[in-house]
């Protein structure tokens, strides 16, 4: 009897653990990223794109990817953009975008504003489940912020 | 009275009827034709508009050449400031490039005007424009120009640049660059229509505080450009009109840095567009 209880508790307890996938995330990124803005500090005043030139900016043209972007005014490289991907394979291929995308724009600033390369330096480009989400800021607790918020 | 003088009073009778009625034919002609003659754009020097009341109807070739190339030259003299227009909706752009540095792109980025083609870059200037490989075109990244070059399909073309260059010293430079982009634009789609848009002041704050970033600068600049359109017969577009205040300044709420536009002015600045173009 003993034994078979403690069986059917260990079995239980796989069961459970097999159905808790830690890193999955379900946020609607239209909420999320209104609450980012709110939190995390900008020097730039940032405005919210068009969904399809977010995706143009970063070169994605596969299907089935929303997009909630808000870029800065010229001035500076700030900006923060958040990607839901279909699945989390195509929320890699998104992440790899994000890393060139970056690159590119520190390439950009170097000769048009050498000021920006330390926040472009400093960006964050992270993959949360089927999410990917960009920020480039000097708020130097925009990753508390971000992780805090994806609980 | 006997019938040789009654004859004779009835001859001469007629006589001034005739010679009344031939100059009141004339005078009616005369009216006529001072009528049709105002009616052009231009005054014509007395040389000319003898010449051409004496021409017959049926005037030689050259002759309706050349009165059709003073009437086009007459049409685009009153449309090299772009004047005033029924708005376009955005469809309108479908078959537009616009060619400019960061504030071009905040046109993009801001109205959300995604059907157009934006051939944009941060710090793009009329030299880089041919050498610096900014666009992505196959997955290569080319030069502006060599991405203009490679669109055939553009039947309107906004180029606004030059912030970039208002510190250089010798703006015969700026202009000799810039002419060579609308020749090349020219030489890609001869049936293009040009726009060169003027620059955009800066506010008050940045032109008081800066050697370079003023609107002196941007004044003397937005002349060299009108110049430049005349000689190359291409549209001059005063978007200074629609976005700076009294003092010549735009508004010190528009622009985060004093140059960059904010999304409403960015609005206002496609409005204008919008509402100033060359329909034939």
């Amino acid at each position: 009897m003993k034994k078979f209880t403690l069986t059917l508790i260990l079995a239980l307890l796989c069961v459970v653990t097999a159905g808790c996938d830690k890193d999955k995330v379900d946020v609607d990124v239209q909420k999320l990223g209104d609450n980012l803005t709110q939190k995390i500090k900008f020097e730039d005043q940032l405005t919210q794109i068009d969904e399809d030139i977010a995706k143009d900016i970063y070169e994605i043209n596969f299907e089935k990817v929303k997009a909630t972007a808000f870029i800065g005014s010229g001035a500076t490289s700030e900006e923060l953009v958040i990607f839901e991907a279909e699945s989390k394979d195509k929320a890699k291929q998104i992440l790899t975008l994000a890393k060139k995308h970056i690159e590119e724009q520190k390439q950009d600033y170097e000769s048009y504003n050498p000021k920006e390369i330390k926040k472009l330096d400093n960006a964050i480009v992270i993959q949360k489940d089927k999410y990917v989400i960009i920020c480039v800021t000097e708020d130097v607790s925009v990753e508390k912020i971000i992780n805090n918020s994806l609980k | 009275m006997n019938n040789y003088t009654l004859k004779n009073r009835n001859q001469k009778t007629k006589i001034i009827f005739y010679v009344l009625f031939t100059i009141i034919i004339v005078m009616l002609s005369v009216l006529f034709l001072k009528k049709n003659l105002k009616s052009d754009a231009k005054p014509v020097p007395s040389k000319e508009a003898s010449s051409i009341k004496t021409t017959s109807p049926l005037t030689t070739k050259q002759e309706t050449s050349k009165s059709q190339t003073t009437s086009s030259s007459n049409n685009y003299k009153k449309m090299l400031t772009v004047p005033k227009s029924d708005e376009v909706d955005n469809s309108y752009f479908d078959d537009a490039i616009f060619i400019g540095d960061s504030r071009t792109e905040g046109l993009m980025l801001y109205t959300g005007l995604n059907n157009a083609t934006f051939y944009t870059h941060k710090g793009l200037m009329v030299n880089t424009a041919f050498t610096s490989p900014a666009i992505n075109l196959n997955g290569k990244k080319v030069s502006v120009m060599d991405a203009v070059k490679n669109n055939k399909k553009f039947s309107k073309a906004y180029i606004m640049l030059g912030i970039n260059e208002l510190g250089w010293a010798s703006p015969n430079l700026y202009i000799e660059k810039y002419s060579l982009i609308v020749d090349t634009i020219k030489a890609t789609n001869p049936n293009a229509k040009i726009y060169v848009q003027s620059l955009i002041p800066v506010t008050k704050s940045k032109s008081s505080s800066s050697k370079v970033f003023n609107n002196e600068n941007i004044n003397k600049f937005n002349n060299y450009l009108y110049d430049m359109c005349k000689e190359k017969q291409v549209y001059y577009l005063n978007i200074s009109e629609a976005l700076a205040e009294k003092n010549g300044c735009i508004p010190e709420e528009s622009a985060y840095d004093g140059i960059h536009l904010k999304k409403p002015y960015c609005e206002k600045w496609l409005e204008y567009i919008k509402t100033h173009t060359v329909q034939n």
